[in-house]
């Protein structure tokens, strides 16, 4: 009977090794949201603080400079976003950079993290895009523990 | 005469044996294989082995051995059964040609069977993405005349701006409403991307498969469970299979809804102010996926939403 339940287990166990999704850990009081179409991974605070993963093909295998280059020039010469400030983290033994922007819409201001990750090497590159937004006042308490959130991306 | 008679009763003996092989099952062939090694050949070597399954895979070593020592090149289907029945007939170019033909005849059917299998199963899925700039002269006008014309064409608002609109149109007819937009004014930037996610579907839905028949086998184990530790221990298990089901099930239904209706995003831009626009200076880069990365994008997944409580309710 042991025997049956260890094959039970480890199966299961097998079954189990076949699924694999990308994930983070949010900050404190974040939930995540269940399939989340055209991103592979979102959450959200209670006041609607949003952070999401989504990897792209890498077909120009960019390198990181090329990316952040990229994004700072989307979001500030193409958007008209204020740039705030940058910085470094990690994930999956890689280096990555993120910007914060500053957005005014309507008389409300949002503030718009995004965050590089080029991983693989040659024609397997992917870019993991981590990008996390929401109201100012609400997220500006939160900022530091979303970008630390960016270094626990699995 | 009487040689001829004995290759003749030898040859039809062979014939029949053949066919009875090749639409026996395992214990058909096994008998078979018994009877002809002890008839006829190599029987020192067949006394030696103890174990059935053993028996059968040392004389089909022994047989291959023979083949190749005779330099004879016989077509092989595969299986104990097909091995001896080659060695067999090496004897006779006949039957040679026999089992030749059938063999190949056999294989043609085989690949001609897989080809029509894998065309008849595997249904290529797209998943259709658009996304518009367009310069317009009355904003507010345009986009009521865009709304009206697509949902008459089965398609739906799934969020508004005071300049933005993304709808959900149905797939079929999806570069036909890409021509109606293209036709409300002057198309400044213009991204239709097609994602093949055939692999990801047949993925997701052979994994489902998988972990169903797992779970089915689970639920026969824990009948046959009668210690209370090894229940629990056991039911655990298929909660968690549970949950994995459910969310590949998840995953496949918003997939299907993707596949089905496609996302179209249109940003109107006001006509007159276009020329005090930095738009020349804008930076356009050939990376298609590079627009859907906005904070708009991010917080306006209100479709998400619906759909995790809809699924939370079931």
């Amino acid at each position: 009977m042991k025997r049956m339940i260890l094959i039970a287990f480890l199966f299961s166990i097998a079954l189990g090794a076949v699924s694999c999704s990308i994930s983070l850990a949010p900050p404190n009081g974040y939930v995540e949201l269940d399939d989340p179409p055209m991103y592979d991974y979102v959450a959200f605070s209670p006041d609607d603080v949003r952070i999401s993963v989504k990897k792209q093909e890498n077909l120009e295998h960019g390198n990181i400079d090329f990316w952040y280059k990229t994004f700072m020039n989307l979001n500030v010469t193409n958007r008209g976003r204020k740039f705030i400030k940058d910085g470094d983290f990690s994930a999956k033994n890689k280096a990555g950079k993120y910007l914060v922007f500053e957005s005014e819409t309507n008389g409300i201001v949002h503030l718009y993290v995004v965050g590089v990750l080029p991983i693989g090497e040659d024609k397997d590159d992917d870019i993991f895009i981590i990008e996390a937004a929401g109201k100012k006042e609400k997220m500006e308490s939160d900022l530091d523990a979303i970008i630390a959130s960016f270094n626990t991306l699995k | 005469m009487k040689k001829l008679l004995f290759l003749t009763i030898v040859g039809l003996t062979a014939s029949l044996t053949f066919g009875c092989g090749m639409m026996a099952d395992k214990p058909a062939m096994v008998s078979y294989d018994r009877g002809y090694v002890n008839d006829s050949y190599e029987s020192e070597n067949y006394e030696t082995s103890a174990g059935w399954d053993d028996d059968v895979e040392m004389r089909r070593g022994l047989i291959a051995q023979d083949i190749g020592r005779n330099g004879e090149m016989v077509p092989t289907i595969g299986g104990a059964g097909s091995v001896s029945e080659s060695k067999k007939y090496s004897k006779s170019k006949n039957a040679n040609d026999m089992v030749a033909n059938k063999a190949s005849k056999e294989l043609v059917e085989q690949s001609e069977k897989a080809h029509f299998v894998s065309g008849e199963e595997i249904q290529q899925k797209l998943i259709y993405t658009g996304s518009f700039s367009v310069s317009v002269y009355d904003v507010e006008l345009k986009k009521r005349e865009l709304l009206a014309q697509i949902q008459k064409m089965g398609g739906y608002l799934q969020s508004e701006t005071n300049t933005e609109l993304e709808i959900r149109v149905p797939a079929e007819k999806f570069f036909e409403i890409v021509k109606i937009i293209e036709k409300i004014g002057r198309v400044l930037n213009r991204y239709v991307v097609t994602k093949d996610v055939t692999e990801q579907f047949y993925d997701i839905q052979k994994r489902l498969e998988v972990k169903k028949e797992g779970l089915a086998t689970l639920r026969e184990i824990l009948k046959k469970l009668t210690k209370i530790e090894d229940v629990i221990l056991l039911q655990r298990e298929i909660r968690g299979l549970i949950e994995d089901i459910e969310t590949l099930e998840g995953k496949m239904r918003v997939m299907q809804s993707l596949i089905k209706h496609s996302l179209i995003s249109i940003t109107f831009v006001l006509e007159q102010e276009l020329s005090k626009s930095t738009y020349s200076n804008k930076v356009r880069l050939p990376i298609p996926w590079l627009a859907q990365h906005s904070l708009e994008n991010l917080l306006g997944i209100r479709q998400q939403q619906y759909q995790y409580q809809n699924q939370y309710r079931k």
